[in-house]
């Protein structure tokens, strides 16, 4: 509790004007369809560099909340999803829309957004707490358990397919070896060129492989555009206290899976939507009217992808383990002003945790002026030429990787990733797990070899000693293997339905 | 050009030798003489293990992609995305040979009309503009060195 008055003291203008500028750039973003978050994020990435940390995380907090709760505009309006994971809210928020409703489905939007960031803000003021306590308890097997989990669960539930899931968290394992080794401090795989011997650093590959990538994917994609007119409605009408009574069930479950799905490490916004719409589509009272136009539809999807802001938080904070790439420019920003998120972060400085979670609530809350904001300019937001803003959109990342170190070897390596991002794109590899491999990549090292030396030989018989370890590597195998037993499972039970028929 | 199946067989095959490479480099004489002890106190321990794993991804890979069916197709405008990449790796020679005002003036300007931007006067204005705000934004409101060019005709 002290704690958390603290972090609330500690909240000055700056950090209230980083929310909001976040939050609003983050929205047009979002808006504008084609670039989501991590676009954003690279965008606002050089402006934190000049910021005190607690600004810095509050604009890209802004940024994150933003959006992914802008893509709801474009989805309602144009029909066309701003990211992908309004895809669903596109579904049943356009034919709203040309009912003539399309004031009350951003409002149903809005609201539903958030009230799921807010709720999965508790929720990472509940359990973040606890998590980094547990955590305390770890050693270097526990943490290699751990990173492995993480790991795992992030190539293969995060991929289209399991075998290019696994390649791309490798090849981010792979880029992590480069510099120096952490332990004897010897050089690797530098070829006896001076700037790769501080190694691969996120940044670049970050606003390469995704920011760069998204670029070259609109330039795909530009020659095959249409010309886009919004369906045209005045502001936003919020649904009233008994409006948002009548549907509680679904906001709360909706927020609840968005929530749950953000914690696991690579599921993502996108995941939460589609489970979140397909679970309301399954269970609503109104299931008859979907795909006409049904608020529980939006609810579903707009609950869920913004609940899986303060979800992705948890491990991130509590653990050190980012939940997908937005993340791990969070924990790379809060490096770079000095802070080691992890177990050690919760316990030494609260402060700094709570204050991210304030400051996302904040930007929960801002999204009604901003998307208010957003919606009297939609029409004008969508009238700036690609063909102009892309160069832009390009330069500032550009920039925004060279100025995290000042190297020109982060020009190159942003370019580089920006090539490889967009041959990923192209044969369907995610390239979020190539991202986390190489946050992961370190510490999995240093804790592996730590854990080889310390049990001197006999890793096997020594990880066995460890139940925290072991019930890891249990769940890893569960998440591993699960699926695939079920659907096995499922297989078997068809043919029987049918050989009963 | 081949299919979308022989185009991921390639991708995973050059990954592949990618991957031996790098492999066959850890095995080489520069890391034979390390003087930190043996098995995981070795720098190569780690590394080994990775790139083995990735090998052996690849190649899964390459195998997963020989079962694919050839009618795959993917429209995918590799012209234009290729073009775009050479103008991006032509933006940054020119700005790290002679600043980044150079460099990015000319990209804003051949990138907009290799996409089919039109308007000749507003593209002028915006080419110089935004190269111009993101100089003095980075330069002057946020204190970021831009890269310094390497040929500098006034000697600054």
């Amino acid at each position: 509790m002290e704690a958390l008055l603290e972090s609330l003291a500690n909240i000055g203008w700056i950090t209230i004007l980083m929310v909001f500028v976040g939050t609003l750039f983050g929205t047009v973003l979002g808006a504008l369809p084609g670039l989501g978050s991590i676009v954003g994020i690279s965008v606002a990435l050089p402006f934190t560099f000049t910021l005190p940390s607690a600004a810095a995380i509050a604009l890209l907090l802004g940024v994150y909340a933003g959006s992914i709760y802008g893509g709801s505009i474009s989805s309602i309006l144009i029909n066309t999803p701003g990211t992908p994971q309004s895809a669903c809210t596109a579904i049943e928020g356009y034919p709203m829309a040309r009912m003539g409703k399309a004031r009350e489905a951003i409002g149903w939007a809005t609201m539903a957004s958030l009230l799921g960031g807010c709720f999965s803000c508790l929720i990472f003021l509940i359990f973040a707490p606890q998590l980094a306590d547990w955590a305390t308890k770890f050693g270097a097997m526990e943490i290699t358990a751990l990173v492995f989990l993480g790991l795992s669960s992030i190539c293969l539930l995060s991929a289209e397919s399991k075998i290019k899931g696994i390649f791309s968290g490798l090849t981010g394992l792979v880029l992590a070896i480069v510099g120096q080794d952490p332990i004897t401090g010897e050089v690797r795989f530098t070829y006896d060129w001076y700037p790769l011997m501080s190694g691969i650093t996120l940044i670049p590959v970050v606003v390469g492989a995704f920011a760069i990538a998204e670029v070259l994917a609109r330039v795909d994609a530009i020659t095959r555009t249409e010309e886009l007119n919004p369906v045209k409605c005045g502001l936003m009408k919020l649904p009233s206290l008994a409006d948002i009574g009548k549907r509680w069930k679904q906001l709360l479950k909706s927020s609840f899976i968005g929530t749950m799905i953000g914690v696991l490490p690579g599921a993502g916004s996108t995941a939460a939507a589609f489970i979140s719409y397909g679970e309301a589509k399954r269970s609503s009272p109104n299931r008859e009217n979907f795909g006409k136009g049904e608020a529980d539809g939006i609810i579903a999807s707009e609950a869920s992808n913004n609940a899986v802001t303060g979800g992705a938080l948890v491990p991130a904070f509590a653990l050190g383990i980012p939940g997908d790439a937005v993340t791990a420019i969070m924990l790379a920003t809060l490096i770079f002003h000095g802070v080691v998120p992890g177990a050690r972060l919760m316990q030494e400085s609260p402060a700094t945790v709570y204050s991210a979670f304030i400051t996302l609530t904040l930007a929960n809350i801002l999204l009604i002026p901003c998307g208010m904001i957003v919606m009297a300019m939609f029409s004008r937001l969508l009238r700036i030429p690609e063909q102009i803003f892309l160069p832009f959109i390009f330069l500032i990342c550009l920039l925004g990787a060279y100025s995290a170190r000042n190297n020109e070897l982060d020009l190159y390596l942003a370019l580089i990733a920006g090539g490889l991002g967009i041959a990923f794109r192209y044969f369907g590899i995610s390239v979020a797990p190539m991202v986390i491999g190489l946050v992961l990549g370190a510490p999995f090292e240093y804790s592996l070899r730590q854990s080889f030396i310390i049990s001197e030989g006999h890793f096997f018989t020594s990880f066995m000693e460890h139940p925290i370890a072991v019930f890891l590597l249990a769940l890893t195998l569960l998440l591993q293997v699960g699926p695939w037993v079920a659907s096995l499972l499922k297989k078997r039970k068809i043919p029987a339905e049918g050989s009963g028929l | 050009m081949p299919g979308y199946k022989y185009q991921e067989l390639i991708f995973s095959l050059l990954m592949l030798g990618a991957g031996l490479v790098l492999l066959a480099h850890s095995y080489s004489d520069t890391y034979a003489h390390s003087l930190t002890g043996e098995g995981a106190l070795t720098p190569m321990f780690y590394p080994r293990l990775v790139l083995w794993l990735w090998c052996a991804s690849s190649l899964a890979m390459a195998i997963h992609s020989l079962r694919l069916s050839p009618k795959i197709h993917k429209s995918f405008n590799a012209k234009q995305v290729c073009l775009a990449l050479g103008m991006m790796t032509g933006m940054l020679a020119l700005m790290l040979a002679f600043g980044f005002m150079a460099g990015a003036a000319p990209f804003v300007a051949t990138f907009a009309i290799s996409l089919g931007y039109k308007h000749k006067w507003r593209l002028a204005i915006a080419s110089l503009l935004i190269p111009l705000f993101l100089y003095i934004l980075f330069e002057h409101g946020l204190g970021i060195m831009l890269p310094t060019p390497r040929w500098d005709p006034f000697g600054a």
